[in-house]
This record gives structure tokens, C-alpha cells and sequence, in this order.
């Protein structure tokens, strides 16, 4: 049962992926990538990272989506779509990203052995009352100083971007 | 129960299909989605990974890898509107105001 649930989930997202880089509109590729990443949210589910999947939705559906679509919005999409869509070598690059693909999937992966202890996590889990317990157990004393060194990044980030907002003045100065 | 390998090769093709989308795509926000495509696809791994060998430390790096992707998201975005609205383009190889 979790078998098909997961190989509907990952071909679902796998063919979106697909459709993200061969459509021809703009937006139509930012919906189809809105259900790359809600697939790829619902397999966190399955792999037990219940916070992450909540957090997967509302950050990157919910705002990071939400402003590429806004961002869409406000450039002109006639000129977006343009005659030529792709780079003039992207017949070389298709090859060798396939070749790289199936290298992965079929020589690497596979042959790959890894030594998996899956009720471990089930275990961790269960002593600390819940995912979103445990991970806030790591997330507030290991991992503290890069806790607040990420709200430090988004600082930045918040500045840059009203930064780069403002109008240029015709002095070339930013109003 | 799903082998770990299922979750590579899912991440696997998620990240070779955005790795095609960078390189090929022309239009700056293409390009801006196809990465985030790759960073989706490397989370996943990481994610896998912290569940299967019962290390909870995938997960905080997914958590930090989501914020750098919302940072870069938002600097992206205001350069792409930035440079549209001044030179008014969004093709990549028009990109070449740095060049010497």
C-alpha cells in the first residue's frame, strides 16, 4: 500500500518535473512545479518528516511559488515568449544530462549498499514524543548558532531585496 | 517497506531534470525554477537518508537548506525585476553587464 502510494506520488512529481522544463508558457511551468514540490512534500510524510512536509508546503508552495508567480506577474510574459525558448548547444546538454541520469539510476544507486537501521528513527521518535519534538530538540541546542546565523541570512535577504526594489533616479542614485 | 534506493533514484531524476532546465532554459525565471528544483531534489536525499539510517540531522539540514532556498528566492527575484525594469530583458545571455 505504501509502495503504490509512493510510486503514484514520485511519478506524478517525476512527469511534472518533466513538464516544468518543456512547456512552452512561463506560468504553466511555475504550476507544474507547485505539484513537483507538493509531491515531493506528501514523500516526506512517508519518510517520517512530518514537520518537514508542513514546512515544505508553506514555504515553498505557499511563498516561495506565491512570489515567482508575482514576480511573473509583473514582467511582461509576450516577450518572455520568445522564438527561442532554449540555449542553441541544448541538444549536447539534453545528452549528457540523460547519460549523467541513467548512470545514477542504473549503475550507481543500485550497486550502492547502504546500512539502514529504519527503526531507529521510529524509536528516536517515540522517546522524544513526536517529530517536531525531536527536531526542536537538535534544532535549539546542537544546532543553536546556525539557528540564529539563518535569521541573520534572512535579515540580509530582506534588506538586499528592498535594496534592490527602489527605483534608479535618473542621477543614477536609488530614491 | 519502500528500499532507500526507490527515494535516490527519485531524487536522482528530480535533480537531473533540473540540472537540464538550467542549462538549456533562456528565460531568467526558468532557469530561477529549475533550481529550485535541484534544491527540492536534494533535500529529498537528505531527507531519506535521515530516516533510513536513523540520524536526525538530514532533517535540520533540509530545515537550513529551505531557508538559504527562501533567502535566494527573495535576492533572485529583486535582481530579476531589478533588471527588467531598467534594461528590459529576461533572457540569460543578455546577462553580461559584469563581463570586461
Amino acid at each position: 500500500m505504501v509502495k503504490l502510494i509512493f510510486i503514484i506520488l514520485a511519478g506524478i512529481g517525476v512527469i511534472a518535473a518533466l513538464m516544468v522544463v518543456s512547456l512552452k508558457n512561463v506560468v504553466h511551468s511555475a504550476f507544474c512545479l507547485i505539484i513537483t514540490l507538493f509531491c515531493v512534500g506528501c514523500i516526506f510524510v512517508l519518510l517520517h518528516a512530518e514537520f518537514l512536509a508542513a514546512t515544505q508546503i508553506l514555504i515553498y508552495v505557499g511563498a516561495i511559488m506565491v512570489l515567482v508567480i508575482f514576480a511573473l506577474m509583473l514582467i511582461d510574459s509576450r516577450e518572455t515568449a520568445n522564438d527561442r525558448r532554449f540555449h542553441h548547444q541544448s541538444q549536447w546538454v539534453i545528452i549528457v544530462g540523460v547519460i549523467l541520469a541513467l548512470e545514477i539510476v542504473i549503475f550507481i544507486i543500485p550497486k550502492s549498499k547502504f546500512i539502514v537501521n529504519p527503526e531507529k528513527m521510529i524509536a528516536q521518535t517515540a522517546e522524544a514524543g513526536g517529530n517536531t519534538q525531536l527536531l526542536a530538540r537538535y534544532l535549539f541546542t546542537d544546532y543553536l548558532f546556525a539557528f540564529e546565523f539563518a535569521s541573520l541570512i534572512i535579515l540580509v535577504a530582506v534588506v538586499a531585496a528592498v535594496f534592490l526594489g527602489k527605483r534608479l533616479s535618473p542621477t543614477g542614485k536609488r530614491e | 517497506m519502500i528500499s532507500l534506493n526507490w527515494y535516490l533514484v527519485v531524487s536522482a531524476l528530480l535533480f537531473c531534470i533540473g540540472l537540464i532546465g538550467v542549462l538549456v532554459k533562456r528565460n531568467v525565471i526558468m532557469v530561477f525554477l529549475c533550481l529550485e528544483l535541484m534544491l527540492n531534489a536534494a533535500n529529498l536525499s537528505l531527507v531519506a537518508f535521515s530516516d533510513y539510517l536513523g540520524n536526525i540531522q538530514g532533517q535540520i539540514f533540509t530545515i537550513f537548506n529551505i531557508t538559504v532556498a527562501a533567502a535566494e528566492a527573495v535576492v533572485g527575484l529583486a535582481i530579476i525585476i531589478s533588471l527588467y525594469r531598467n534594461r528590459a530583458m529576461t533572457n540569460v545571455d543578455d546577462f553580461n553587464l559584469l563581463k570586461w
